[in-house]
């Protein structure tokens, strides 16, 4: 049957590469955006910016607001270093840039498997040394705790980037 | 004795020796700033920084993230 096909395994972390991919790129885009908006909000309210001097915030409409904003800085300036920002965006820019490289590497060897209209026996030391590379990262996992509608969102984007009937499989469909 | 042979250290290198490390750390905190708001590696520094084992002490996976995502349930094949 096709569907057991042994190339189907650099398929499958292909996709899975691309899901760690996506995911920890919207990830990354999260923190980044959540520290630039904490930075402003902190700027803004400090006492030596420009902002703060508008007679604006004493009116009766800017009042609230402006007190608003104040609790909102001393929020964000307690939590930001609870948060740790700065570690947590490193990690996240070392994972997506890890397997944007990993899912590069499939890319390739998919490409080529794909031009050699067959799955070699270098194709499988190919992958088989990626896949060595994969398993350093796992060792290195600390523990498991997903966002779950990150994920599935990632999931459905690349379903419909990478479905089914895009890969050559040797010796069937099109591999005949 | 290779133990004998050894002149102890005098108190004020070790002073120094301790000045030094502690001058390094605080090198190495800025470097690590410096490092994030740059932000700028190409991604062969970046890998050759994340696969590194010698690097173990540098990766920060002391919080909440792991590092593989596998979907929920197998890709479908067919």
């Amino acid at each position: 049957m096709q569907g057991n096909h042994p190339v189907w395994d650099v398929y499958d972390q292909f996709r899975t590469a691309r899901l760690n991919e996506l995911y920890y790129g919207r990830r990354l885009l999260s923190y980044e955006r959540f520290n630039f908006w904490s930075e402003v909000v902190v700027a803004v309210t400090s006492s030596s910016s420009a902002i703060a001097g508008f007679a604006f915030w004493s009116s009766e409409a800017g009042n609230p607001a402006w007190k608003a904003m104040l609790a909102l800085a001393a929020v964000v300036t307690v939590m930001k270093p609870l948060l740790n920002l700065t570690k947590r965006i490193r990690s996240y820019e070392e994972l997506f840039s890890g397997y944007r490289l990993q899912f590069h590497d499939l890319k390739d060897l998919r490409i080529d498997i794909s031009q050699a209209r067959d799955y070699t026996e270098a194709h499988k030391a190919r992958f088989k040394k990626i896949i060595d590379k994969q398993r350093l990262l796992a060792d290195k996992s600390p523990e498991r705790m997903e966002h779950k509608r990150v994920k599935s969102e990632c999931q459905a984007a690349v379903l419909a980037e990478f479905p089914s009937r895009s890969f050559f499989i040797p010796g069937g469909r099109d591999g005949r | 004795m290779a133990g004998k042979d050894r002149d102890p250290q005098p108190p004020q290198e070790h002073e120094h020796e301790h000045e030094h490390e502690h001058e390094h750390e605080h090198e190495h905190e800025h470097e690590y700033e410096h490092d994030y708001t740059e932000s700028v590696h190409s991604h062969e520094e970046i890998l050759e920084h994340f696969w590194s084992d010698e690097d173990e002490a540098e990766l920060h996976y002391d919080h909440l993230i792991h590092n593989h995502i596998e979907p929920d349930k197998p890709w479908p094949r067919d």
